[in-house]
């Protein structure tokens, strides 16, 4: 009897158990991914507490990041603008376009390693990576899209509910979700192998022109496009006259101090063979067209950068060898990366041709 | 037969007393221009004599507090909500009265670290349309309308307060005298007086300022003026 009732009670426990298994399969626990901070850069400002990469978001991220159906009439997608061969900005567009071949009013800058970056447009008005899809979403100028049309769009299609569940644990569409599912793909594009960082880590060595650039660069350039990121994510004055039809004041519509005033956010110079034009508005077609605007054609104003009074002097010479360093801040394993690429294109094997620099 | 009338009454008074400490009160809005009760789409005129008709109008409201006659802070709800004239339910706030209070307190706006934290959920879900995605922060409070004095297309006027960083900060601090004795059981009605908008503290006229978009010292303006608009309602 005592044996039965044991017999019985284990198979009881057992039974019990195997069904806690099974639903514990059922419950999709989404794998998380490591973030990776490349040797001796800074600590990444992003918390990633509050939003764990895991494979499953990374994947919804991408999917959203080159999904139409984000833009009011389903034609731009955030990667319309944000092209991988470009470092994911608008391939030889000063402005990219919009919905209703409407303009937009700034260069879409290149976007990689946005963890270490606090806050985001050129004029910095945004404070968190989350919310920054917000604005291209939103704008009538880019994609045209209210909210909360978007997330009706969204809930109603056969897949993303599916997404979202595997990203967040269940089907609930909101605009945090899509803003952290964004971010978490965003957040994966670091952009860290360029010759430069090979030369940085011992596994490679400058030719002579790079090497000689790289010390002009450190002299004349590394005050604001500060290593290890090329930028000290500072707003500034580089001397450039008010362009009379956009009439963007940059930085001071966001404070609205006078002292802001023509201020925008120094943009890192990693990527920046392949990311003409420049300038917040697209101005220069060439690094050609920025040289001789810091040596020649700056406007000095009540608000230019002390560190530009005087322009940039820059000799022929000078140039030469800071092109030849600037090409060794290209990072071609970051721009053919397939983990960026847009899933129905894939990797384009060759680049469109360089017109510019 | 003086005594027990007495007694009776005491033990009434205490009765009423722990009444107060468990009843459920409310705090409702009443929406008005100046001594007139509000209604959408109606025309009213602004201390400026300018004709507006108002027909949206929300803001959202938070850290809800009662001071008692000891100044004792007594916290209502932590919870952010957000008035919509054109949601009835929005305008009655459920709260859990506990104490015999002498002033009750509250901020209009969003905290400030809900403004610096990312993308928030519920009431305060971008999707809403209380946020500027072209610079990060919450639209405190929002009125829009028409007015033929508004040198715009269709005579629109758009007021849409927000900033969260000194020094254009337009979160208001509001605290408002409770009758006294208050009594229990009874809601609380805050008059808001929509024409103070435009005089509360600083005169704002429509023709000069037609539209408010962005943090700064006209959102300031319109914040001073628009933290003046609450009162009591004289029948609580």
């Amino acid at each position: 009897m005592q044996i039965k009732r044991t017999i019985l009670f284990i198979v009881v426990l057992v039974t019990l158990c195997a069904g806690f298994i099974g639903i514990n399969k059922n419950q999709s626990i989404p794998k998380r991914v490591p973030f990776i901070v490349p040797k001796g850069w800074p600590k990444p400002v992003y918390d990633f507490n509050k939003n764990p990469l895991t494979e499953a978001g990374i994947a919804l991220g991408k999917q959203l990041f080159y999904d139409g159906q984000l833009s009011k009439d389903g034609t731009i997608s955030c990667g319309s603008c944000h092209q991988q061969f470009g470092a994911f900005n608008s391939y030889d567009h000063p402005l990219s376009h919009g919905i209703e071949n409407a303009l937009t009013t700034r260069n879409a800058p290149a976007l990689f390693n946005l963890a270490w970056q606090k806050e985001f447009m050129w004029d910095g008005g945004i404070n968190h990576l989350d919310l920054q899809p917000l604005a291209p979403i939103t704008a009538h100028n880019e994609m045209g899209e209210e909210l909360e049309n978007l997330m009706t769009k969204l809930k109603k299609t056969k897949q993303y509910p599916k997404l979202f569940k595997a990203a967040f644990g269940d089907e609930t569409i909101n605009t945090q979700r899509l803003g952290k599912a964004l971010s978490q793909f965003l957040l994966t594009m670091v952009s860290s192998n360029s010759k430069y960082d090979r030369v940085m880590r011992g596994e490679d060595s400058f030719l002579l022109p790079e090497k000689l650039g790289y010390a002009i660069f450190k002299t004349k350039c590394a005050q604001c496009h500060t290593e290890p990121m090329f930028t000290d994510y500072s707003y500034r004055n580089i001397g450039i006259p008010l362009e009379p039809y956009l009439k963007d004041l940059g930085r001071m519509t966001i404070t609205n101090e006078a002292a802001d005033s023509l201020k925008f956010r120094v943009p890192s110079l990693r990527n920046v063979m392949v990311s003409f034009p420049y300038g917040h508005d697209g101005r220069f077609f060439s690094l050609m067209n920025v040289f001789e605007h810091y040596r020649n054609n700056m406007q000095i104003g009540p608000t230019t950068d002390t560190l530009l009074k005087n322009k940039l002097p820059l000799s022929n010479y000078e140039i030469g060898q800071l092109r030849a360093f600037f090409q060794t801040l290209t990072d071609s394993v970051f721009l053919k990366d397939p983990r960026f690429a847009e899933p129905s294109i894939g990797i384009k094997s060759n680049p469109p041709l360089d017109q510019h620099n | 037969m003086q005594q027990k009338w007495k007694m009776a009454f005491l033990l009434i008074a205490l009765l009423g007393l722990t009444n107060i400490a468990i009843c459920q009160s409310t705090v409702q809005f009443k929406m008005m221009f100046n001594n007139q009760v509000f209604h959408k789409d109606s025309s009213y005129q602004n201390k400026a004599g300018e004709t507006i008709q108002i027909h949206r109008f929300m803001f959202y409201t938070t850290k809800w507090k009662l001071i008692t006659a000891t100044n004792d802070t007594i916290p209502l709800s932590k919870e952010h909500f957000l008035i919509n004239i054109e949601k009835e339910a929005s305008m009655i706030l459920p709260f859990i009265k506990g104490a015999n209070a002498k002033k009750i307190m509250f901020d209009i706006g969003v905290d400030s670290i809900l403004n610096t934290t990312g993308i928030q959920t519920g009431i305060l879900d971008p999707a809403i349309g209380m946020f500027w995605t072209w610079r990060t922060g919450y639209i405190m409070a929002k009125m829009h309308g028409v007015s033929p004095q508004a040198k715009t297309a269709g005579n629109r006027f758009s007021y849409e307060v927000g900033g969260f960083q000194s020094p254009y900060n337009s979160v208001r601090t509001i605290v408002l005298e409770l009758p006294i004795p208050a009594e229990k059981n009874k809601s609380i009605t805050i008059k808001t007086n929509l024409a103070n908008w435009f005089s509360g503290k600083h005169n704002i006229q429509i023709s000069t300022f037609p539209n408010c978009h962005n943090a700064g010292k006209l959102a300031m303006q319109l914040a001073d003026n628009y933290a003046s608009m609450f009162s009591i309602h004289s029948n609580n």
